[in-house]
């Protein structure tokens, strides 16, 4: 139970079940696996291997978040990703441009493209989910136009390619731009009166919108970060991997949802940046033990555990089960809490 | 001949409040019965427990067309033909009038639509009732009398297999209807009666009351006074029922400002949906009340007037004029608003903390940081001046009573220190002791300087907190109240009395 010290401040409970579900099921999953297959899974390279791996799907949760703390969905963030990386590789391909230049020409084309969605859901009144739909199926056409259908190889100098495979300490250089990254949207999230603003409007738009803030604003802006957001996870796997194909992209979509969706339920009760940091790499270490451990022919296991990982998760977090469960144990009737939406009928006697 | 509805001993209790107390009522068959009363006389809590909403307490018992009936049961109520048109008519506005009577047959559900038998049915309904109405027309585009038309179609014709309607409930009608329009209606009730069906009007509007319906039952406090044919009463022997001749507590009056500072707040001609043009001036230090049955405007003067709707006329605080439809311009010009729904106002999921900074963070900046220290030190501040419980910043808001939550919200324009505070419904689900506390803060709101509009239904607080009260009628001021005349009994006259143009 939280009390109020005689300072004022809470007094923090201890984390239960529903709030850090995430962290207790990677710790299961590191001692499962762990003791089942040590040798291969309790080593440095393995987790070296996973967390350079995840950095891009970590910065594509990272995109995602942003827009739906304003209460926005944005899908064409995998897309994004593909067109961010094929036009830096396009241009020193065909214009022999430098990925310096190359890098800010990508970065400056995905935000006007977040910024026309932005528009289309705010003047058109286009619901967000379908307004990025719609920019997802143009990037795909954009980028296939760009690439001509072909991938795009060895067309980065080596200085570029090194800031995507150097060791910094023993740590990938890539998990340090996830980090980065996930500090600057923490901080504007957590500690700036944007970041607050964001939160209202997401949390309820008319009561934003009534006391102030630029809704509208805050919609449009959240848009053009999540597609500023996924172009540097673009620019990032191009310096890692070093090539352009056609699969590169949307298949990232949907781990980088399930990480804010099951980060969502971690720590704070709504979508947060370390609970998706925290999913990612709980759900990547969990996909990585089962690869490791059935060696052959279990290229269905990723997404299985994707899958499953998510309902359980969220499930335990839900609001709805923890009541029963509450129910369960108290064996009486839980004591009736205000609910703006359904009044109290004590209070509501005519 | 059997009592189309037969009750005898109804009671309710909602926690230590006395609702209703040992109510009898009686319908005829083909009657139009009306049930009348102030409010909290417990018209709407007899309406919900006969739609099966509410249980009674024990030792009621009713009767449906001679059957007994076990009160407190939906299902129940609909098996025995009790019908209801409430006041928000359940109508899916986006579906046709055909389908939405098609909703309330008992079809099966994966019987084919049989479309033109539909619109046959309902046109047959509609013409029953005396309207003309295309079945096709989507319910969203019909003016509001037709809207209701379609809601008593509905109601009668949704039988089904569970026969047709033994008493049909109508819960304030004609709320939002024009004169001719509520004539319109009534024409089709009549039809409705005389074919067999009882009718239960619950209605302020008297002059309807007594010029259609057959009998009227006048409720107060909870208790039956009396019934009486309508034939008998008049307007003024009605109201001496409804209100009674006990002095009560007459709420002391402030008195009104005859001279004194210049008005804050300047309103010409106030427009919205059902506004027609009202004029107000309120000066520093005084509170405006505005008073109205549902249907005359008053629920729209605070969304006009801080932004949340599109207005016309013009409005000036401190003689700057306000650009209207937009909440920051008003927030801009010192305007602050207390919506009626909390919901409107809260961030459900987000704690005390949050809410209450919502509308100024600017002392909580340093740089492009939010100082959360500040924020907290300043939120604890609030807390504990407007005693809100529990006396937790990071509470998530949800969990406070409805007091508390509505005291967060008014903690977040205090802070703010406006120049009109602008009140709607500001105690509407709140406890007691909430009550008193938030009486009291608006009262000090304006004794610092702010002129303050509250919009309520509740007399006896416009009564305690107002020196003047405006009285709406369909769209405009009707009356104006002043100095020793605010009181609620007063009120309540001005509310249902006649109007003169009807």
């Amino acid at each position: 139970m939280s009390q109020a010290t005689p300072s004022g401040r809470s007094v923090m409970r201890l984390p239960g079940l529903s709030r850090v579900s995430a962290l207790y099921l990677l710790a299961v999953i590191v001692v499962l696996f762990g003791l089942w297959i040590p040798e291969s899974f309790l080593t440095a390279t393995t987790f070296k291997v996973v967390a350079a791996d995840m950095v891009v799907v970590g910065i594509l949760g990272l995109a995602l978040l942003v827009p739906l703390v304003a209460g926005v969905f944005d899908l064409s963030v995998g897309n994004m990703l593909a067109f961010s990386l094929v036009i830096v590789s396009a241009l020193a391909q065909n214009a022999t441009l430098d990925p310096v230049t190359g890098s800010l020409v990508a970065i400056l084309a995905c935000a006007a493209v977040g910024l026309l969605s932005g528009l289309v859901v705010v003047r058109l009144r286009v619901n967000s989910f379908i307004a990025t739909l719609a920019t997802s199926q143009i990037l795909t056409a954009a980028t296939l136009l760009l690439s001509g259908n072909q991938q795009i190889t060895g067309v980065f100098p080596p200085w570029f390619l090194a800031l995507g495979r150097a060791d910094v300490l023993g740590v990938p250089v890539v998990v340090l731009y996830l980090v980065v990254l996930a500090l600057v949207v923490w901080y504007v999230l957590e500690c700036t009166p944007l970041g607050r603003h964001l939160l209202a409007t997401g949390a309820n738009a008319d009561a934003a919108r009534l006391s102030g803030v630029r809704t509208d604003h805050m919609v449009i802006g959240s848009l053009v970060a999540s597609a500023v957001l996924a172009g540097i996870g673009g620019l990032v796997y191009g310096a890692k991997i070093g090539s352009f194909s056609n699969s590169f992209g949307p298949p990232l979509l949907f781990p980088a949802f399930a990480a804010v969706f099951l980060g969502a339920t971690q720590f704070l009760g709504r979508p947060n940046v370390w609970g998706t940091i925290l999913a990612v790499y709980t759900l990547a270490f969990g996909v990585k033990g089962l690869q490791l451990a059935f060696a052959s022919g279990v290229y269905w296991i990723t997404p299985l555990f994707n899958g499953v990982a998510l309902v359980v998760a969220v499930g335990l977090a839900s609001r709805h089960v923890a009541a029963v469960r509450r129910l369960r144990r108290l064996g009486t009737r839980p004591a009736p809490v205000a609910d703006p939406q359904h009044p109290d009928p004590l209070v509501e006697a005519r | 001949m059997a009592h189309a509805l037969w009750i005898t001993g109804l009671t309710k209790d909602f926690g230590g409040q006395r609702a209703l107390d040992a109510v009898d009522l009686g319908v005829e068959p083909g009657e139009i019965h009306a049930l009348v009363g102030h409010n909290g006389s417990g018209k709407s809590t007899l309406v919900k427990i006969l739609a099966g909403y509410h249980q009674p307490e024990q030792g009621a018992h009713a009767r449906v067309a001679g059957a007994d009936f076990p009160l407190g049961s939906p299902a129940a109520a609909r098996a025995a033909g009790l019908r209801f048109v409430h006041q928000d008519l359940g109508l899916v506005e986006s579906l046709t009038v055909a389908d939405n009577l098609r909703l309330a047959a008992d079809a099966r559900l994966l019987a084919p639509l049989r479309r033109r038998a539909e619109r046959v049915a309902a046109d047959q309904a509609l013409a029953a009732l005396g309207y003309d109405i295309a079945p096709t027309a989507r319910v969203g585009d019909l003016a509001r009398s037709e809207r209701t038309a379609v809601a008593v179609a509905r109601a009668l014709d949704g039988h089904g297999s569970t026969g047709p309607a033994s008493l049909l409930v109508l819960d304030e009608p004609t709320a939002s209807l024009s004169a001719a329009e509520a004539d319109r209606l009534f024409g089709a009730v009549r039809k409705v009666a005389a074919a067999g069906t009882a009718v239960l009007f619950v209605s302020h509007h008297l002059d309807e009351v007594l010029g259609m319906c057959d009998r009227v039952t006048v409720l107060r406090d909870g208790r039956r006074i009396d019934t009486r044919p309508a034939a008998e009463l008049t307007h003024e022997a009605l109201v001496e029922l409804m209100l009674g001749h006990s002095i009560g507590h007459s709420h002391t009056s402030r008195p009104a400002s005859t001279s004194g500072p210049p008005p804050r707040l300047v309103v010409r001609g106030l427009f919205g949906t059902t506004l027609t043009g009202l004029d107000l001036a309120v000066a520093p230090g005084e509170v405006l009340g505005i008073s109205g049955l549902t249907g005359s405007g008053r629920e729209e003067v605070a969304g006009l007037l801080a932004g949340r709707i599109p207005r016309g006329g013009d409005v000036d605080v401190d003689g700057v004029p306000v650009e209207p439809g937009d909440p920051r311009a008003a927030i801009a010009a010192g305007i602050a608003y207390v919506p009626a729904e909390r919901a409107r106002a809260l961030l459900p999921r987000s704690g005390v903390r949050e809410n209450l900074t919502l509308a100024d963070l600017r002392p909580f900046r340093r740089g492009h940081r939010l100082h959360r220290g500040a924020e907290q030190r300043e939120t604890q501040r609030w807390i504990t001046e407007l005693g809100i419980r529990p006396a937790e910043p990071e509470r998530p808001v949800a969990q406070l009573s409805g007091g508390n939550q509505q005291k967060v919200v008014l903690a977040r324009w205090l802070r703010t220190h406006p120049a009109v505070l602008v009140l709607d419904e500001p105690t509407q689900g709140v406890d007691v002791g909430a009550k008193a506390d938030i009486h009291r803060l608006i009262e000090e709101a304006a004794a610092a300087g702010a002129a303050v509009v509250v919009c309520s239904t509740d007399d006896a607080e416009l009564a305690r907190l107002a020196g003047t009260v405006l009285v709406l009628r369909r769209g405009r001021a009707a009356t104006r109240l002043t100095g020793a005349d605010v009181t609620d009994k007063r009120i309540e006259h001005e509310l249902l009395a006649i109007d003169p143009a009807a």
